[in-house]
């Protein structure tokens, strides 16, 4: 028997094509390597920590449509959570948001899944509210909290400029972790931080009045007079008082002149009357303290 | 008669990209796959309903600007294998390859001329998708600014400009995808297999980012399995590099020069493989 040590064609055709096309990849590094980085610097890199977020991202192998494609999963998602499934919500939120991030609907409400509706269930699964001893309950809501806040950092990572975003950690904080805080020094401690949130809240681009009234509400309540009411002595001069406030600085465009909603929004008059509250527990004398 | 009696000619290569593409219009997938798309962008607004986002502003733009950017990746990539895949299996099929390469006519000019053909549908293609695409983000831009005029303030505006750059690199990617699918043609024996590879190609092109960062975690115990992964990871192109439509409607914006460097990234591969298809529809008998 004569035995032949030719390759077939069709087998060097082939160790050609993937040989050269090593050699193209190789060559082609100092292009391909600066635009890989430039786009993960740019966006958060691949999350391969779990199947969820693996598969999500593995949905956009044929691009687009994603924003369509996340809708109907968080609506199963939603569907979960009517059912109170606990894993099956958590996992279909994080496939949502790992198909399409850009939507901050789906991080919103799914940290507020997570954070305050998840810590009832689990609480109602190990016997309800009566006989779950407190500390316990405690437990769940701080361990529930954590759950929402880290999956609000991950949303903070493809929206850093949200005020929404520090609201809703804000809100946990004040609503969920408070409560659940051991002591009163804990609890002072959440409050602080909730205040430090709406501030953080207020600074971003199109935060709402609001966002400094709630800052200065907490900071009160936990006892900072002083800081409450320099936040409101800071904000006053930007809201808009009337529709043709010729001093509202805060929006830069000079038309159209602010809204009757916006006006009523910003509440000037609200403020200034919490700025004299503020004065008076302050100690400040009449006339001494905030000249509008 | 041998071919390589005569020079590569452009006006031959040319002759058969224009024939390819008189080819490739007349076919009825074409104009189907084109009235789905234009339907689909067309309608957006109407899908825009099974969003959860709010209804005016940035979200709405970006929901219609991924649903018309997702049908035109969709049906183009569809379009793309078949339609390169059938144009040139018709003519090994007909026998006109025979006919055709019996004349002085480089096997090179074939191969290229059918790219450039099966390209320039596929152009059309994401000519027509994007401009649609652009007379609905017009629109609709238009129509929030009259209810809102702030509604931009903070950024979210959609350039006409970004959606012709971000088109205009699907198309590029487009054209990857059709020389990659005519390499798998030239040695291929059914119209089928090659538009099945095609597929799998594509969403291996697609995985080509995750598969680079798995490979670089792995810790290699030695230099050789390290340029043996580092060298698997290269052999296909990264079609991730093609997605800048996040970056579309963000503060930073789209970077031109970046756009650029994926635009030359693709003609590189576009070039490479087909040099290859060449090679390997050199060898093949017909």
């Amino acid at each position: 028997m004569k035995f032949s040590l030719t390759l077939p064609r069709s087998f060097r055709t082939g160790t050609v094509v993937v040989a050269v096309l090593a050699a193209t990849g190789w060559a082609l590094r100092p292009l391909a390597e600066p635009i890989r980085e430039e786009l993960r610097s740019a966006e958060p890199a691949p999350r391969l920590g779990s199947l969820s977020d693996a598969l999500g991202q593995g949905m956009n192998v044929l691009g687009g449509l994603r924003a369509m494609l996340a809708d109907f999963i968080y609506l199963k998602a939603c569907l979960d959570w009517e059912d109170t499934r606990l894993d099956q919500t958590i996992a279909g939120l994080r496939l949502a948001t790992a198909v399409d991030p850009s939507s901050l609907y789906f991080w919103l409400n799914g940290a507020s899944m997570m954070a305050l509706d998840m810590s009832n269930w689990r609480v109602d699964a190990e016997g309800g509210a009566y006989k779950v001893p407190k500390a316990r309950q405690r437990q769940i809501d701080r361990e529930q909290a954590a759950l929402g806040l880290a999956f609000l950092e991950e949303a903070r990572r493809f929206h850093p400029r949200a005020p929404t975003i520090y609201e809703k950690m804000a809100f946990i904080h004040h609503i969920r972790l408070r409560p659940a805080a051991e002591d009163e020094a804990g609890a002072n401690a959440e409050l602080l931080r909730a205040a430090e949130l709406y501030h953080l809240a207020s600074t971003q681009p199109g935060a709402p009045f609001y966002d400094v009234r709630l800052q200065a509400s907490l900071l009160k309540e936990a006892g900072h007079f002083r800081e409450a009411y320099d936040a409101l002595v800071k904000i006053y001069p930007t809201l808009p008082k009337a529709p043709d406030d010729p001093g509202y600085a805060r929006r830069p465009i000079k038309n159209p002149p602010p809204s009757e909603n916006e006006v009523m929004a910003a509440q000037a008059g609200d403020v200034f009357g919490r700025i004299r509250d503020l004065e008076k527990q302050l100690g400040i004398a009449p006339g001494q303290g905030f000249q509008p | 008669m041998n071919s390589m009696a005569v020079p590569f000619s452009f006006a031959r290569t040319s002759l058969i990209a224009g024939n390819t593409f008189l080819e490739a219009v007349r076919q009825r997938l074409f104009l189907f796959l084109v009235l789905l798309a234009v339907a689909l962008v067309a309608g957006a607004r109407f899908f825009h309903e099974f969003d959860f986002g709010p209804d005016g502003g940035v979200p709405e733009l970006k929901f219609l600007f991924d649903f018309g950017l997702g049908a035109l990746i969709f049906f183009g990539s569809t379009l793309t294998i078949t339609a390169t895949a059938q144009l040139f299996f018709s003519e090994i099929e007909n026998r006109t390859a025979l006919t055709l390469l019996a004349k002085p006519v480089w096997r090179a000019e074939f191969v290229f001329g059918k790219f450039l053909g099966a390209w320039a549908v596929v152009g059309v293609f994401c000519a027509l998708l994007t401009g649609l695409l652009a007379v609905l983000l017009w629109f609709r831009t238009g129509a929030i600014l009259a209810a809102n005029p702030g509604a931009f303030l903070h950024g979210g505006r959609i350039g006409l400009g970004d959606i012709a750059i971000v088109c205009g690199l699907q198309w590029l990617k487009f054209g990857v995808l059709a020389m990659m699918t005519l390499l798998v043609s030239s040695f291929s024996g059914t119209n089928l297999f090659s538009v099945v590879m095609g597929f799998f190609v594509l969403v291996i092109c697609h995985l080509q980012a995750f598969a680079h960062q798995a490979y670089t975690r792995v810790e290699a115990s030695s230099v050789a399995l390290g340029l043996m992964i580092e060298t698997l990871a290269r052999v296909f192109p990264d079609f991730q590099f093609f997605n800048l439509a996040d970056k579309v409607g963000t503060e930073a914006g789209l970077d031109a020069g970046l756009a650029l460097r994926v635009a030359a990234y693709a003609l590189a591969y576009i070039l490479v493989f087909g040099f290859l298809a060449v090679f390997s529809f050199r060898r093949r008998e017909i």
